[in-house]
This record gives structure tokens, sequence and C-alpha cells, in this order.
């Protein structure tokens, strides 16, 4: 069965929404676990609420979607996690393994209904997983709720939600947020269509298609006020779609306010408020009029607390309103406050009723509408102001028009409403109005339904956007950086004293840089997806090796590029496993080394300058360094004893391919697999890996990545006639020495004295074979260099000044080279090639030797 | 429903038609080039386009024939210098110096040549196997003698150019 686009649309998101569900449900159950066995069985309350609520709205939307296995599975996990929850049972390890079976089981689900549309043929897989997790309910000595599967009927549904509503994630809410304001606004569009086509059969499916979607999201979320008015609403269109009520303007309008309440909501919900929406049972009311039957199902429960206050009296407010819905509904909630009403259709006739007033039916209050025919709510109150001076008149708008408002603010009106109104808010405005019998008040009562309505207009508006699109849009960016570069630094303006240039471009350079700025946070996203996945792999890896480990996270909202989320992700897997499987002991061995029985796996991440540290750490049996080193020798990895190797140097030959897997069975083994891997993934995306490690202490490894793969601020540099960028956060200063600041070894290689300190200088001509214009030390400058606590001295000719570029990358052509790390286009169109500080500065004693060489 | 699906085949097939008959009309084209006293040259459908010379940032590390970069309207590319792949005598770049960009596997290449000459048709039944050239300059790059009248043109393996037989890849990857 293939459904229609719609849909398909809707399985989709439910396909979506399911795997956010679970990427969230796993994290979630482990952490439960843990706390069960840290405290003794007892159940972490946020977790548990937490995790039903999520098996319970994918159950809400599996049977939406007559997703029946998933429905069946979903349940029973669903009353294992009640029972849990309500204590009546002790969660245990078995019980968790179970539920990370399920959510296994139900991702497969979830991804055959993501290409078929159907979750059929998986019954029997189906069966065992429910047969399991009956089981479990049994255990704990409860009756298997197959027959009282309606405890999760609507009412403790309900309870579920309004208890939880906070917990549902802000993704989650955006992502229902965003659907739901599509589909209504597209309701709301068709409900304009049907305002001059009421016959278009065609339209009226559709709409019905779009709030039957609507409502099902809602019931999905669990957004109860959302639901029940978009499902009223429902109800009146399937009415008209089947024939049995005719679509008239009444009808389409109250429609229309409903979308306004429904939007209402949503906006709440996009502001992280509830989505509860006030008042809304009169309008459910108007609905339900005009539906044939079951009119009366839903009794108005509006407050009849409101009454109290009015203390016993009776206010008479003349409602002026062209709109029959409109006046209805006005007409509904004052009535239900209390108040009694008189109506008019027309300014006319609102003029006719308060002349004929008398002392039994004076009227407390004009509400008059702006927008009416023959007379405009302005001209009435212009005219009520000036014969009857001491009425209060109230004004309700739809439109949020500047222009307007300052024009009514010039009547001597009382306040404005702003439509949708929220019911309660208007008794109370009416009722202070009416009191203070004061007519300017506008202030405060403007103002509270003022203030409501701005933060209204702050819906959320995200659009999906093709990845495509969006690096299209970035690389643009990035063009446009280097023209702005061409432009203001172009070689026809040299020498020139332009002020009024200089300004503009300077306006220019923070118009770009924002760009900038805006275009590269668009691609970040928070480590956190990647992290919390790797709690269900700690956890998978404890359980099968039997070994006690703890994941620690710290640092995930440190927010990285979409492309390194996506390039790290396999890497980080494998050094967790790898710490895991082979950085930890076993729980016996730990206790006799006098470790704690639990190993420990620290996964953190921040921010440094440019990069991006994602660090692993262990306190596990550590790399053995003479090991590492015989295996190196042995594989001609090593030259020589490899006595004067550094740690660090040894460390990381277990990113050699193939390095250990032929020792499979010793210590330190199996460290290699795959590290090989990890590190291209890393260099592709321009990141490094350092290893810290201490024989019977534990390992470090930290990812090093660039926080931005697209630009650096550069101090452009010249040697002879060819230019360099030096990324400016590995400089540390730059001076032109003395000739007695350098020092010569009897090897030739030099060094620079800096405030008593020596440091090796590197000649850039040297390195690259350029002709320099000066070989003196004095007569050019020496940028002093520094990476991972390394210092050296570049010897170059000339500064030329500071540069902000795009890096591009050296063409595949070339492979990597030594030193360089990419290049970048200048300003007057030339290329210039950027320095790989970390290299140099790493490689300079392998230049040492080469010099040596040079010298003898 | 089934309608646009048709619709959409025979549109897909036109595509395929046009792509095909791009295919032919490049078949059998070559662009010839003078290097020194004789005339090269590279199947039409690696040429993406012919520049003047520019200015080029030599990159260390690399063959000499590997003259450096280039930026061609914001993408940097590599330039390698023919004359010297062929270990010929290097020459100044003058008026009529070129840069002949290349595409091979989605890699850009410039390769500079001392002129270009021209567009020409080789049909496969006018060209000769290389003789086996031993000990000659470069005489592997070239898999195959076209005639045109009497004039004979060598014509070039890219991919043999770019990347060289075993030995000059060793050479580039050991540099590098």
């Amino acid at each position: 069965m293939i459904p229609d686009s719609d849909d398909r649309e809707i399985f989709e998101c439910f396909v979506i929404e399911a795997n956010e569900t679970l990427d969230e449900v796993e994290p979630r159950l482990i952490e439960m676990q843990q706390h069960a066995d840290d405290s003794a069985g007892d159940i972490d309350q946020d977790n548990i609420n937490f995790l039903f609520r999520l098996f319970h709205t994918l159950k809400g939307g599996a049977g939406f979607l007559n997703l029946s296995t998933v429905t069946a599975v979903t349940h029973e996990a669903e009353t294992l996690l009640d029972l849990f929850r309500n204590g009546k049972a002790i969660c245990k390890k078995s019980d968790t393994d179970l539920l990370c079976q399920t959510i296994d089981f139900v991702r497969k689900l979830i991804e055959t209904i993501d290409v078929n549309f159907s979750d059929e043929g998986f019954e029997a897989e189906g069966d065992v997983i429910i047969d399991g997790l009956k089981a479990a309910i049994n255990e704990t000595g409860q009756p298997s709720s197959s027959s009282d599967s309606s405890e999760t009927s609507p009412e403790s549904k309900t309870n579920e939600f309004d208890d939880f509503t906070i917990e549902i994630t802000p993704e989650m809410v955006e992502k229902f947020v965003e659907e739901g304001s599509d589909l209504i606004e597209e309701a709301e569009g068709i409900l304009l269509e049907l305002e001059k086509n009421p016959n278009d059969r065609e339209l009226i499916s559709n709409i019905f298609r779009n709030i039957h979607s609507f409502k099902g999201n809602c019931g999905f979320f669990g957004y109860k006020d959302l639901e029940t008015i978009s499902h009223k609403a429902e109800e009146v269109l399937e009415a008209v779609k089947d024939k049995k009520i005719d679509l008239d303007q009444i009808i389409i309008s109250t429609l229309i306010s409903t979308v306004d309440f429904i939007k209402r909501g949503l906006s709440q919900l996009s502001r992280g408020e509830s989505g509860d929406i006030e008042n809304y049972s009169e309008l459910i009311e108007v609905l339900g009029d005009r539906l044939p039957v079951d009119e009366d199902e839903i009794s108005g429960p509006v407050s009849s607390v409101l009454d109290e206050s009015s203390g016993g009296q009776v206010f008479h407010v003349l409602v002026a309103e062209d709109e029959p819905t409109q006046l209805n509904l006005l007409v509904k909630i004052l009535g239900k406050a209390n108040f009694r009403t008189s109506q008019a259709v027309d300014g006319n006739e609102a003029l006719n009723i308060l002349g004929n007033q008398d002392k039994e039916n004076r009227i407390d209050l004009l509400l008059t509408d702006i927008r009416m025919p023959n007379m405009t709510g302005e001209e009435l109150s212009e005219i009520v102001n000036n014969k009857y001076p001491t009425l209060p008149i109230l004004v309700t708008t739809a439109e949020d028009d500047k222009e307007l408002l300052k024009k009514l603010l010039k009547l001597d009106i009382a306040g404005y409403v702003d439509k949708p109104f929220v019911g309660e808010t208007l008794v109370e405005l009416i009722k202070n109005i009416i009191k203070q019998s004061v007519k300017k008040n506008i202030v405060s009562g403007g103002q509270i339904l003022k203030s409501g309505d701005k933060s209204q207009k702050i819906v959320r508006r995200d659009i999906r956007v093709d990845l495509d699109k969006l690096d299209t849009l970035i690389n643009l960016v990035g063009e446009l950086i280097i023209s702005r570069e061409m432009v203001t630094r172009n070689q026809d303006l040299e020498g020139l004293e332009l002020p009024n240039f200089e300004r503009s471009v300077h306006q220019l350079h923070l118009i770009t840089n924002e760009l900038q700025d805006i275009a590269m946070a668009v691609r970040m996203v928070p480590l956190s997806i990647l992290f919390r996945k790797m709690i269900r792999l700690v956890h998978d890896l404890s359980s099968k090796s039997g070994k006690k480990i703890k994941l620690q996270l710290s640092g995930e909202d440190t927010e990285v590029d979409k492309s390194v989320i996506d390039q790290i992700s396999d890497p980080l897997v494998h050094m967790i496993r790898n710490a895991g499987d082979h950085g930890i002991e076993t729980a016996e061995e730990r206790i006799s080394l006098g470790k704690t029985e639990t190993g420990t796996i620290k996964l953190s991440a921040e921010q440094k300058g440019n990069e991006v540290w994602v660090i692993v750490q262990e306190d596990g049996r550590g790399l053995r360094r003479e090991k590492i080193l015989e295996k190196g020798i042995k594989n001609g990895l090593v030259k020589g004893d490899g006595s004067d190797m550094r740690d660090e140097d040894v460390f990381q030959l277990i990113f050699e391919p193939g390095f250990s897997t032929a020792e499979k069975l010793t210590d330190i083994s199996g460290r290699g697999v795959g590290m090989d891997v990890v590190k291209k993934n890393i260099e592709k995306i321009k990141g490094r890996i350092v290893i810290e490690s201490v024989a019977g202490e534990g390992t470090c490894f930290t990812i090093r990545i660039p926080l931005t793969l697209a630009t650096i601020v550069g101090m452009l540099v010249r040697v002879g006639t060819v230019l360099y960028t030096i990324p400016i956060t590995g400089i540390r200063e730059s001076l032109r020495p003395q000739a007695h600041d350098i020092t010569t070894r009897p090897d030739g290689q030099e060094f620079v004295k800096i405030r008593n300190e020596l440091y090796p200088v590197i000649r850039l001509h040297r390195l690259h074979n350029i002709i320099p214009t000066h070989t003196e030390a004095h007569e050019g400058i020496v940028v002093v260099l520094e990476s991972g606590g390394e210092i050296i001295g570049l010897f170059v000719d000339e500064i030329l000044h500071q540069i902000e570029t795009v890096i591009k990358g050296l063409s595949k052509f070339f492979g990597n080279i030594k030193g360089i790390s990419g290049c970048n286009i200048l300003g007057n169109g030339q290329v210039s090639l950027i320095l790989d500080i970390e290299g140099l500065v790493h490689n300079y004693s392998v230049v040492n030797e080469e010099y040596q060489l040079v010298g003898t | 429903m089934t309608e646009t699906l048709i619709k959409d085949v025979t549109t897909s097939n036109a595509g395929v038609g046009i792509l095909e008959e791009d295919q032919d009309t490049l078949k059998d084209k070559y662009l010839t080039f003078h290097i020194g006293n004789e005339d090269y040259g590279i199947a039409i459908r690696f040429v993406t386009e012919i520049i003047g010379m520019q200015k080029i940032t030599e990159v260390p590390e690399t063959p000499d024939y590997i003259k450096g970069i280039i930026n061609l309207r914001g993408k940097v590319i590599p330039v390698m210098d023919v004359r010297l792949r062929f270990k010929m005598q290097a020459r100044d770049y003058d008026e009529r110096t070129c840069v002949v960009v290349v595409n091979h596997n989605d890699i850009a290449v410039g390769l500079v040549v001392d002129t270009v000459s021209e567009v020409v048709d080789i049909p496969i039944d006018q060209i000769e196997a290389s003789p086996d050239f031993s000990g000659g300059k470069g005489g592997h790059f070239v898999e195959g003698l076209g005639k045109i009248g009497s004039d004979i043109k060598m014509l070039l393996n890219i991919n043999c150019l770019l990347y060289g037989d075993q030995e000059i890849l060793e050479n580039i990857s050991g540099d590098s």
C-alpha cells in the first residue's frame, strides 16, 4: 500500500519523530538503570516519566497510522515502565536490556515503515519481543495488561500530558510547531478560497485533510486543547464534506477564528509555553452549534469563577459587530461572564440602541468592531464620544496597523482588544473599565492585551532547506569575502587618500562579517546529538565484556559544523569501543591494582580558540611505550632503537595501518584496529589526534578539530616573490632580531634569543627553495610560532598585513604537502599558501637533520 | 499519474539522447598544440578551457614540472609545464604560451604548452599505435599517432601525462 502524498508526509513525519524519540529514549533508559543501580532500585522519577511519555507518544503515533506491531510492542514496553513508575516493580538490568532490545526492534520497524509505509511482516518477531516484555511484566507479579490496555484511555492520557508537558524536548516541539504552522497556514489559505467558492469539494477535502493531520500531530504530542479544538473543526468539516450541513459564511468565519486560536496555541508553544489555549470553549460551542448532532458533547466549562468578582451587579454591554460569528462569540463570552448584552450589526443600529436606552437598560460599555459596513468603529466612537461622553468604549480589531492604532489612541476610547481575543482577559478588561468608569484606560487596558499580542508575533518560522542549497550559500558568502578583499585592497587604490571610501569599506566589512558569521552558524549543531549516542554504546560494551564502565559526558552543548559531526561519529565510536575493550580492565583486575571497581570513560568537548577539542579519556591500563616501540621496530616503522623518540611520537604509531592487529592477544593490541581509519577520518576535516597516556593510569585521546572549516584570519608574509599566509592563532609575536641575537650552532642551525630564551630559527626560503630579498637575520623578520608548547622562529623577508580569508584546499593532485595546510586567494587574485604551523613546528627537528646534511 | 510518468520517461530519454549526441560530437576530436617543433593532441573531452599565462604560485616539495598553482576564477588548480614533463629544455613563457585546463577524474589541471593550434578531427582509422620508444624523452606519454594528410600529431594519454606510470607516481607521492 502506497499512501497518497499527504499521508506519506504524515508517515515521514512519524518516522522522523519516532527516530528522534528513540534517540532520546536510549540514553534516558540507561541513565535510569544506572540511577536504579546506584540507589538500590530507586527509580529516577524524571527519567521514568520521560521514558513513559516517549513510549506513549510513539504508541499514539503508531496507532494513528495503523502500525499494529509498533503499537503492540510499545504498548507492552509502556506497561512495563508503568510498573516501575508506580513502584510496583524494581527495574532490573535484564529489564533494561529487554527495553533496549525493544528499542532496536522498533528502530528496525521504523526503517521498514520509512520504505514500505507499513510494519507488516514483523509480527512474529514482534511477538517474541512482546512475550519477553510480558514475561518481565508477569515476573513482577502484575497481570499482563493486554486486557486492561485501555488504561491509557483519554483521562489518564490527558493527566499524563498535563503532568509532563514540560519534558518534551524543545526540538520536538519546534518540529511540531513548524509542521503545525504549515498545515494551519495552508488551511487558512483554503478557508479564504472557500469564502469565494464555498462549493469547491476539493478544497473542502483538502482542508479536512489538513485539519485531520494537524489533529493527529496534536494527539501525537498530547496537546489536549489543540487536539480538542482541531477535532471539533474536523467534525464540522466532516459534516460539510458529507453534505450534512452547508458551508455558509458563518462556518467559514468560525473556522477562521478556530485557525487563529490554533495559531496562538502554536506561537505559545514556540515560545516554550504550554500550548494550552484558554477560553476556547466558546469557540467549540459555536462550532458545535453547527453540527447536526452531538452538540452538547462538550459543555462549555467556562469559568463561573468570573462571576464572583462582579459582586452580583449585572453590567450591560452593547456589542457592535458585523460578523455574525464574532458577534455570537462575544455574546457568548459575555453571557457566560454574567453580562447583559445588546447586539448591533452596524454603527447605526448601535446608535439606535444607545438612543433608546433608559434607566432599566442603561448601557455600561460599548464594544465595537473597527471594520463595519456603513459606519466604521472610529466614526461610531467619535459620535458616541460626543453624544455620551461618559460611556466607555472598547474597540476590537483584527488588524495590527500602527497608523490605525495611533488614530484609535487619539480617539477618546477606553481601550482596544486584538482579535482573536482571550475571553477571560476581555471579561476582566471590561469589568475593570466599567468599575473605574474612567475613560482613559488605554494604558492599563490596552497594554495587557497588547503585550500578549506582541509576543504572539514572535512565531518561530523555520523552513527546511536542502543542504546543497545551504552549502552553495555558504560558498557564495566565502566568495563574497574574497571579492570584498579584492575590492577594498585593490591595487588601483594604493596610495590614495579616500576617507569616504574607507568609511563605506568599514560598513561593508561589518555587514559581510555578520553575514559570514550567520552563514557559518547555520550549519552548527551541538555535539550532544553525537555524545548521547555513546551512552548506549558504553552500556552495551559494559554488559558484553562484563566490565563495569561508567561514561561521563561534559561539554555536550559545544557546537560544531554539521560535517564535523558526520566525520567524527565513526572515529568516536571506534575510540570509545577501544577504550572500553582494551583500555579499561576487568573489575577484578582493577581491584587488585587498587583502582575503583568501575572504570570511567570521560567524553568531553570544549572550544579552544579556533579549535574544538573532543576528549576521550579513560582510567584504564594505558599505553605501553616499550610494547609499541618493539612492534614499531619489528614493522620497520621505527629506525634504530627508538629510545630518542618522544612518548607522543611513539603513541602515534598506533595509527599506522594494521599496526597491532597481529598481536591481538597482548595488552596493547587491538588498539590499532581501525585506528588508521580513525586518523584518516579526522585528518579529512583537518583535525589531529593527540595521545597522552600513562601506563597503568589511563589514556587520553584529544581530537582537535578546527572550529570552522572555511575561514581563517592570517598574517600575509613575503619571502622573495612568494606570499604565504600564517594563521594568526599560531603567531606569538614577530620581531626583527639584532645581529647579536642570532646564535649559530656548529651544524648551521640558527637560534634566536628572545628574552633570554633560545628558539630554533627556520628559514622559509631555504625550506622552500626561494631566492629571498634578505639573507641576514637582522634584515628580515622572525615570526615566532607556537604549537603544542613548542616554539620556533620563522625567518621571512617581510610582514605585509593581516588578512581574513577563505581556506581552499590544495588540489587533490598534490596529496599532502608538508608544512602547507592549504591555500587562499588574495585580493589581487594571486594565490598564497597557508602554512601549517603545527607541521612546521613539529617537524623542525627533522629540518634540523636536513641542515646538518647541508652544513656538512 | 501514469501520464506524467510516461512524460517523465520520454523527457529523460530525450535527455539521454542529447547527451549521447554530445559525446558523439566530441568523439574523434583533438585539441592540438605545439611544444618545440612537434605537434601534440589531447582528446577534446578532457579539455575544459584554454587560458593565457597567469601568475603562478610555486608549491614546495613538488617535481620541477609542477609549476605551482593558479587562481582560476576562485578555484585553485595546479599547473604542469608539459615541456618539463617531457624533460625538454625549459623555455621562457611568452604571449603565445597557453594554459590548457583539462579535467580528468574531477581533478582540474592546467597544462602549459608553447602554443595552441586548433581542434582537428582524427578518425580512429587514422590513428596508429605509438611505436615503442625506448629511452626517448617522454615517449610513454604518447598513446597513438594521428595522421592528417602528411602531418603527424602525437596523441597524448592524459592519465599518463598527469600521473605518469608507476615510477612517476612514486615520484609525486614520494615528494609530497
